[in-house]
């Protein structure tokens, strides 16, 4: 037998057998409450709800178990992209994705904004974040990752020698699409283009982007010497140097780039918890059942009117 | 952010009294004498206050209840269970449950100081939610009444008196409920938000439900049966499976592994 089978019919026997379990110490319990009276019976009544909310919560489990499913989406959508909840019965379109990033560079929250469309008319708009979930027709979509533009970058770190004084390095944080002057020469670059996993089409003779994980990360970067457009050529920041100077007045490097989470790539989760309210149900009738047991009063019957120095 | 860690030198006083205490709880195990419980217990009160200041400092550091990281749950376990032991004698009498629990508090503390202790400022997006201070502080309180439970436990198996099993038994009265509310409860509706599902059986809720069912056999064997030896034991068992709960997700990963 598959393990992960055995391991199932394992837990969903393990459960029938601790409700059969709880079922008759419930009902013993319940025939004892007649005879009870005062605190006695709020902790008989308490023992009673804990033993049954057992069953509650057993049942949502199994429940959830049967009929649940949680996955997460394939694609990395950008802004404009949509994704079909077949589930749900409503398409997601994400109008607006970013990560908030704090002082230190840290994300401190990943925000997507979608509307909800059903047969192609807009239902509602949300704002999705960790924490807070849209949930619409019983499926929950959660915010499960968020990964900085493929093809932009908010600024690149670039190094620069001319190929007239290669001993004299200077170092440029050129914001993307942006011509920035190299201080000490004349000449100026331009970040045009960002790869974040960059890969040769050999098909087309183009540059392109093989996934969206920063895996290759490349910039192409357009050079003006004396105001003139001099070249362009893709930096890389896996292989520093590889790339050659020739046709160019400088040999550059890539030494960092400042990822462009404005621009963000979100990817969900999709989810239907049918046993959840149950199952909460269960573990809130649970609490209320062992604080009436436990808070109303804590002495055990056999140390009531007990009080002594340990 | 990370911000220098002014609480620091509080930790260390908190620290080095609860070793103090630790020392004055062995040196009374071999000589009985009442001058040195009493040092003990001042130690274990010391380093209560202490203890008090530099969670304190953390949270106003921080910008947020000390309870983000292994560290901060680890120190406030700690003052947790001294303030656990204090309350009791303050109801009870029982300084020497107090002095007995100061080794706990110092190993809770050693703990805390091989794990970084560096102050976040800034939460990751996973834990900015209010369901992140009644889950965590829920758990450490249920946790800290399994310890006063652990440390009665002990005691009365070595000196078979009744009330050190009262002790262990009202201990768990307050913890259990505690434990259901907070990490079960608590965890499962915040899991159900964050993450798409109540239970994903991650490292730390599978040793969470463990710990559950050993201290429900507990309540059982002790009200049902009344078998307070055996009762001792397991609640001794379940206070080790509430460490490694504690620790687990620091070595066996998973959904809590930031925790």
């Amino acid at each position: 037998m598959d393990p992960s089978r055995a391991v199932t019919l394992a837990l969903i026997l393990g459960s029938l057998a601790l409700c059969a379990w709880v079922v008759a110490c419930t009902w013993r319990r319940a025939a004892g409450l007649r005879r009870a009276r005062g605190r006695a019976l709020v902790r008989r009544i308490g023992s009673l709800v804990t033993h049954a909310s057992i069953l509650a919560v057993v049942a949502g489990g199994l429940w959830s178990t049967a009929s649940s499913f949680r996955y997460a989406s394939q694609a990395y959508l950008p802004a404009g992209a949509s994704l079909d909840v077949l589930a749900g019965g409503f398409t997601l379109r994400v109008d607006d994705a970013w990560t908030e990033v704090g002082e230190n560079g840290a994300p401190v929250e990943y925000v997507s904004l979608v509307t909800v469309l059903e047969d192609g008319r807009e239902v509602r708009a949300h704002r999705i974040e960790v924490n807070h979930p849209l949930v619409h027709n019983g499926v929950g979509v959660y915010q499960f990752e968020m990964l900085p533009s493929a093809t932009s970058v908010a600024s690149a770190s670039l190094e620069i020698a001319p190929n007239d004084d290669p001993g004299r390095v200077a170092r440029v944080d050129a914001p993307f699409d942006v011509e920035t002057p190299v201080p000490g020469t004349d000449l100026s670059v331009k970040v045009v283009a960002f790869l974040a996993d960059f890969t040769y089409d050999i098909e087309r003779g183009t540059a392109a982007l093989k996934s969206v994980q920063h895996e290759n990360p490349a910039v192409l970067v357009r050079v003006w010497e004396a105001g003139r457009p001099a070249g362009e050529r893709w930096v890389f920041a896996a292989f520093p140097g590889h790339e050659s100077a020739a046709g160019m007045p400088c040999k550059l490097l890539l030494r960092g780039y400042e990822p462009d989470f404005r621009h963000g790539l979100t990817r969900f989760e999709i989810s239907r918890q049918p046993g959840a309210p149950l199952l909460f149900a269960g573990l809130a009738a649970m609490s209320v059942g062992l604080a009436l047991v436990f808070w109303v009063r804590l002495a055990p019957p056999a140390d009531r009117g007990r009080r002594g120095s340990a | 952010m990370t911000r220098a860690a002014a609480d620091m030198p509080f930790f260390w006083a908190a620290f080095w009294c609860y070793l103090g205490a630790t020392v004055a709880a062995c040196a009374y195990a071999g000589t009985r004498l009442p001058r040195v419980r009493a040092w003990g217990y001042g130690l274990s009160l010391a380093g209560l206050a202490a203890n008090t200041v530099a969670l304190a400092v953390r949270w106003a550091l921080s910008g947020h209840p000390p309870v983000t990281n292994l560290f901060e749950y680890m120190v406030l376990f700690a003052w947790a269970t001294v303030l656990g032991f204090v309350l009791l004698w303050r109801r009870r009498g029982a300084e020497l449950l107090t002095v007995f629990g100061a080794p706990v508090a110092f190993a809770l503390m050693v703990l805390a100081s091989l794990v970084p202790e560096s102050i976040e400022t800034q939460l990751m997006p996973a834990l900015q939610s209010y369901w992140l201070w009644i889950h965590v502080s829920l758990a450490v309180l249920s946790e800290a009444a399994f310890a006063v439970a652990f440390v009665a436990s002990v005691l009365y198996l070595r000196r078979g008196d009744d009330d050190l099993d009262a002790v262990a038994y009202r201990a768990v009265g307050v913890g259990f409920p505690l434990f259901t509310i907070g990490a079960l409860f608590a965890g499962a509706v915040w899991a159900a938000r964050a993450w798409g599902t109540p239970w994903s059986w991650d490292p730390k809720e599978t040793s969470s439900l463990v710990v559950w069912l050993i201290y429900a056999a507990y309540l059982h064997v002790r009200l049902t049966r009344g078998m307070r030896r055996a009762a001792a034991l397991i609640a001794i068992v379940g206070f080790a499976a509430t460490i490694l709960t504690v620790l687990g997700s620091r070595f066996l990963g998973g959904l809590h592994a930031y925790a």
